[in-house]
């Protein structure tokens, strides 16, 4: 086919091989020593003393770090969760329908937290909550949980509407005529086809919300450190290798939810 | 054949994009009535609505204006999920991720047929199509033609009245498609279930099915019996896409109660009985099949002559193609019976016979 030979073969541009290792080089190369120093002896972050995984020991012990730690993931599993649901139900009403005035609006709207800068969201949150504070006096967790699910939206979302756009309507077609009302049809046909797109959106969900310090940073109450706005707080003061042992668990964490996504993504739609 | 009706079509229009720039009328006031047990076939070009036709009597989509009765009740108004109709789809859109058997048994479970009927109807099934050792198979772990019998006993396993396949053979090679031709008859004639086929094979039509009704460009134009269909097209359209044709065109010089001569632009007119049904006058056009037509001595009453322009030997036949005088050569096919062929040369004038039965007169 002549398109074939004609296509674009980034292997074979000049130079691309190098390029390539350039970029590895320099987005993973910050993080060697975060990693190495994590496992030091002494507690200079930058002079090495010896292997040892004291600083494992002395993050997993510290009070704080771990009440920081489960705040985090209380909030992520609860903003994923709930981001996720609003998400499927976003991608379901902007694929599984018929075109609709107000189609893009709805799918700019989703996507917003993607263009705002955060710091502005950010902001805007603070003096809303604030409002809302004054006015209940209410100072629990939940004004973390909204926040975090509102920015994680868009996270779960693309996964799954990019799961459903690459499904063959006519699988719900035949579910209709084989006597499956739209409820039954949806249950036993689109929503396990589109499960591994739902997986892929939480765990993005999840893991944008783990991460998450400006926002968090803005709108948490006092005593409600996640494990980063934790580490930020502990960086004005003195930096010691249990920051660095921290980050590693919280990279690995990420390394590992991303490759999940990855796999899950990959999985046929058929 | 007890012709009750099944499926009754009537005055049916379809209109896509209605009052946009891209308005599309797939579907133009048909009419059709589908007899019960009947293998009947919808034959057209593509894009003459065929598929259009199916989907709204599965009810994927519903008619601009019309009426679809099944057994005599309106069914223009039901929901997919509520019509005894089951769809064998092109790409026969088996689910995939469940098994063999999860597929076939899907449409038993979502009508809330017990457990047991639906295993007993599910083994029943895989029977018929010969499929029982694949039964816990995934779908991406089978061949296309495999696959196609799947399809085919999912959607025949809950007894729908009315079974509509939409190309189900196209994306078969053709050994697949011969067996498979085989196979769907079996099937209907097996369970006596009616069958709307969908094919733009005229071969195929013509083959498989009790009736055909040909389409073009939204409209039904001859529903009938194969044999009448190629014999007795009532269209030009139909004569023309449905085997080969020698189409004429002729003017009628002067039409007495038996017999009327025609001009069809030769040195010579000709001489037809005059057809007793159909009131015609003037421009007609006359439709003979390549094989319907001799060439013949001059004893034996021909109706045209004509020189010889081309011989085409092709094995089981060999095709003449002679001058006779309009745009272009009529075209005589014979069978290669004894090994040597007629001893005819280019050039030679050559008398053409046809039995004035078998001549089609078209109105234009
Ligand atoms: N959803 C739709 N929207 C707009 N136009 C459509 C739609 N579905 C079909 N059409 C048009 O209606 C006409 C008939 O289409 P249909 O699919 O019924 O043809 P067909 O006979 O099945 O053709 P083929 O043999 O190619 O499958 C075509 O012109 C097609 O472009
Ligand atoms: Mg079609």
């Amino acid at each position: 086919m002549i398109l074939r030979r004609r296509s674009f073969v980034i292997k074979r541009m000049p130079g691309f091989t190098l390029l390539a290792l350039a970029c590895f080089f320099a987005l993973y190369m910050p993080l060697a020593p975060l990693v190495v120093y994590s496992f030091n002896e002494g507690n200079n972050i930058a002079l090495w003393e010896g292997f040892s995984l004291r600083w494992y020991q002395a993050a997993w012990e510290n009070q704080l770090v771990q009440s920081a730690a489960i705040r985090s993931i209380v909030v992520a599993t609860i903003a994923s969760i709930i981001a996720t649901v609003l998400a499927t139900m976003v991608a379901l009403a902007t694929t599984r329908t018929r075109p609709y005035r107000g189609q893009t609006i709805i799918y700019a709207m989703v996507n917003q937290p993607l263009v705002v800068p955060e710091i502005v969201t950010a902001v805007a949150l603070l003096i809303l909550f604030a409002l809302i504070k004054q006015a209940t006096n209410y100072h629990g967790y939940a004004y973390l949980v909204i926040a975090h699910s509102a920015f994680c939206i868009p996270f779960a979302y693309l996964p799954i509407r990019a799961r459903l756009e690459g499904m063959d309507r006519v699988l719900e077609t035949a579910a209709a005529d084989l006597y499956a009302t739209p409820w039954r049809a949806f249950k036993r046909v689109t929503l396990p086809l589109m499960l591994p797109g739902i997986f892929a959106g939480a765990m993005l969900a999840f893991v944008i919300s783990l991460d998450d310090v400006v926002i968090t940073e803005f709108v948490k109450s006092a005593g409600q450190d996640t494990l980063p706005t934790y580490m930020l707080g502990q960086l004005r003061r003195s930096i010691t290798p249990e920051i660095n042992a921290i980050s590693t668990v919280l990279l690995g964490i990420s390394v590992l939810m991303v490759t999940l996504i990855f796999f899950l993504s990959r999985k046929k739609t058929a | 054949m007890e012709n009750t009706v099944a499926i009754d079509v009537s005055n049916v229009s379809k209109v896509f994009a209605s009052g946009t720039a891209q308005e599309v009328k797939a579907l133009d006031d048909v009419s059709v009535a589908i007899f019960k047990n009947e293998f009947f076939t919808l034959l057209g070009p593509s894009g003459c609505g065929k598929t259009t036709l199916l989907r709204l009597i599965a009810g994927f989509e519903h008619a601009t204006s019309g009426s679809i009765q099944l057994d005599g009740a309106e069914i223009s108004s039901l929901a997919p999920y509520d019509r005894p109709v089951n769809t064998v789809f092109q790409s026969y859109a088996l689910f995939p991720h469940m098994t063999v058997a999860e597929n076939i048994g899907f449409g038993l479970e979502m009508q809330g047929r017990s457990k047991t009927e639906v295993e007993a109807t599910v083994s029943k099934m895989l029977g018929l199509v010969r499929m029982e050792t694949l039964r816990d198979r995934h779908i991406d772990q089978i061949s296309g033609g495999q696959q196609q019998r799947v399809a085919l006993a999912r959607a025949l396993a809950p007894r729908p009245k009315v079974l509509l396949l939409d190309e189900p053979l196209s994306a078969l090679d053709l050994k697949l498609r011969k067996e498979m031709q085989v196979e769907l008859k079996r099937l209907q004639h097996e369970t006596g279930i009616t069958f709307v086929f969908v094919t733009h094979d005229q071969e195929e039509a013509l083959t498989m099915s009790d009736r055909v009704a040909v389409m073009n460009a939204g409209k039904i134009l001859q529903v009938d019996h194969p044999h009448e269909i190629y014999n007795r097209p009532n269209d030009r359209f139909v004569a023309d896409f449905i085997g080969d044709t020698n189409f004429i065109r002729a003017r009628i010089i002067d039409k007495g109660s038996t017999h009327m001569n025609l001009d069809i632009g030769g040195e010579k007119s000709i001489q037809l009985p005059t057809p007793s049904d159909l009131a015609i006058d003037g421009e007609i056009t006359l439709a003979i099949r390549p094989e319907q037509a001799r060439i013949c001595g001059t004893e034996d009453s021909p109706i045209f002559e004509g020189k010889l322009a081309e011989t085409i030997y092709i094995g089981t036949d060999t095709h003449y193609q002679i001058d006779i005088g309009t745009d272009s050569p009529f075209v005589i096919r014979v069978q290669n019976t004894s090994g040597e062929a007629q001893q005819l040369t280019q050039g030679d004038m050559v008398a053409i016979a046809v039995d004035s039965a078998v001549i089609q007169i078209l109105r234009d």
